[in-house]
């Protein structure tokens, strides 16, 4: 390991440099905000890990073309952030085109139920973040990725390209946003998880 | 950034320095500072530990989600994308996983969702539905079968029907007669530009997930198919 791997920048830089084993260890320390980056942007019926997967095969494309290291966490949101929303509107235009087709599997072939651990989240919490995810993407940005292993206000900033103060504002507001959303649907007749809309 | 936030108009200065003041607390980045103003606050209106409260537990509700939402990118590794990068076949390399695990019969259980290229406002041949130009006045719907099955099988969408025809349902009627229910199988083939697969998302849900096929060896891809007799 290089000296200049201790920092952040050094591994960046290594891993612009072509150096596998930085690549892979940088890979390692931002793929779960990759992931809320993902979450933040990408249609309900797209898994989170193949658009992650896609993210991977992006950054260890195009890494070599980065000029700056400096630039890369911004650089890493925008490419996924582009992938999940290229990823909407693939889902949005072939679903117009889609003949379905679907095989009969036998009983004891059909998937098994998810471990118990993937069924944690109450419905109340996934109500809430399917309501999150409905907000300005300027507020459910840093709100998902506050929620990623309690990022602090400057690393956000950091993926954002935004001041710590910026970050701060955006997630008060987009608190405050999201309550108002769950009031308004506890009082609407018909609620439609998911379906809220809010205007920025 | 796209869909920049524009709230300043909406929300006043002493209603937005609350809300950073409750996030500062829910969030642990409060000073002592901050936590005086609280409970300055506090002491002239109580309602906002009850906020805070409220606060809180959308905050751990919502990342309580979050968390297990993004919990599988931690299971993509650089040195899985070695071979998806060097190849790409994506669905060759699942069923292999799925043949590993299960054995072919598995595999080749697995559902499979195909999306067509066909503009859906032309009739397509394997449809009996939207086969308007087959369907003649008069037709009985044996003949209006036997019309699709040939005009399929000239265009190659029809391979070939199953002589067996599957018994579902077997009903004696008052006339003395018996109503039969069955199901004609059909083999039909289509060439398709995307296939998807079924997967369980974070939450347990049924997804459609696109599975990239590499392009067959040009040898393989120019070779006739042979037709199958049944």
């Amino acid at each position: 390991m290089s000296d200049r791997r201790r920092t952040s920048a050094g591994l960046i830089a290594d891993a612009i440099d072509g150096d596998r084993d930085a690549l892979r260890d940088l890979w390692r320390e931002h793929r779960r905000w990759v992931g809320a980056i993902v979450l933040a942007h990408k249609p309900k019926d797209i898994d989170v890990e193949d658009l992650v997967q896609a993210v991977a095969v992006q950054m260890v494309a195009k890494i070599h073309e980065l000029r700056e290291p400096e630039a890369f966490k911004p650089w890493l949101r925008a490419i996924a952030a582009n992938t999940a929303r290229a990823a909407g509107r693939r889902t949005t235009r072939r679903r117009k085109h889609r003949l379905r087709l679907v095989g009969t599997a036998r009983a004891e072939e059909r998937p098994e139920p998810a471990a118990p651990e993937k069924h944690e989240a109450s419905d109340q919490a996934k109500r809430v973040m399917d309501l999150a995810r409905t907000l300005p993407e300027g507020y459910r940005e840093p709100l998902l990725m506050r929620c990623v292993r309690g990022m602090s206000y400057r690393q956000i900033g950091e993926v954002l390209d935004l001041p710590e103060t910026t970050v701060e504002t955006r997630i008060a507001r987009g608190r405050r946003m999201l309550r108002e959303l769950v009031e308004q649907e506890d009082a609407s007749p018909a609620p439609a998880t998911g379906g809220a809309r809010v205007e920025a | 950034m796209a869909d920049t936030p524009n709230r300043d108009d909406t929300q006043s200065a002493e209603d937005l320095a609350r809300d950073v003041l409750i996030t500062r607390v829910v969030d642990g980045e409060a000073s002592s500072a901050d936590w005086k103003t609280l409970a300055g606050l506090a002491a002239t209106d109580q309602r906002v530990w009850a906020e805070l409260a409220e606060q809180q537990q959308a905050h751990d509700e919502l990342c309580r989600a979050v968390e297990i939402a993004t919990a599988p990118a931690d299971s993509v590794e650089l040195s899985d994308l070695d071979d998806h990068l060097s190849a790409p076949n994506s669905m060759e390399r699942r069923l292999r996983a799925v043949g590993t695990w299960g054995g072919w019969a598995a595999a080749a259980a697995v559902a499979l969702l195909w999306t067509t290229g066909l503009n859906p406002t032309e009739p397509m041949a394997g449809d009996m539905g939207e086969q308007a130009g087959l369907v003649r006045i008069g037709d009985s719907p044996e003949d209006a079968f036997d019309r699709y099955l040939a005009a399929g099988r000239a265009d190659g969408t029809v391979v070939a029907e199953i002589p067996d025809r599957v018994v579902r349902s077997v009903r004696p009627l008052e006339s003395g007669q018996v109503e039969v229910t069955y199901v004609r199988q059909v083999i039909e083939r289509r060439t398709v530009d995307e296939t998807y697969r079924r997967a369980m998302d974070e939450f347990g849900r049924t997804v459609e997930v696109p599975v990239p096929v590499a392009p067959a060896p040009p040898a393989a891809a120019a070779a006739p198919r042979a037709p199958r007799a049944f």
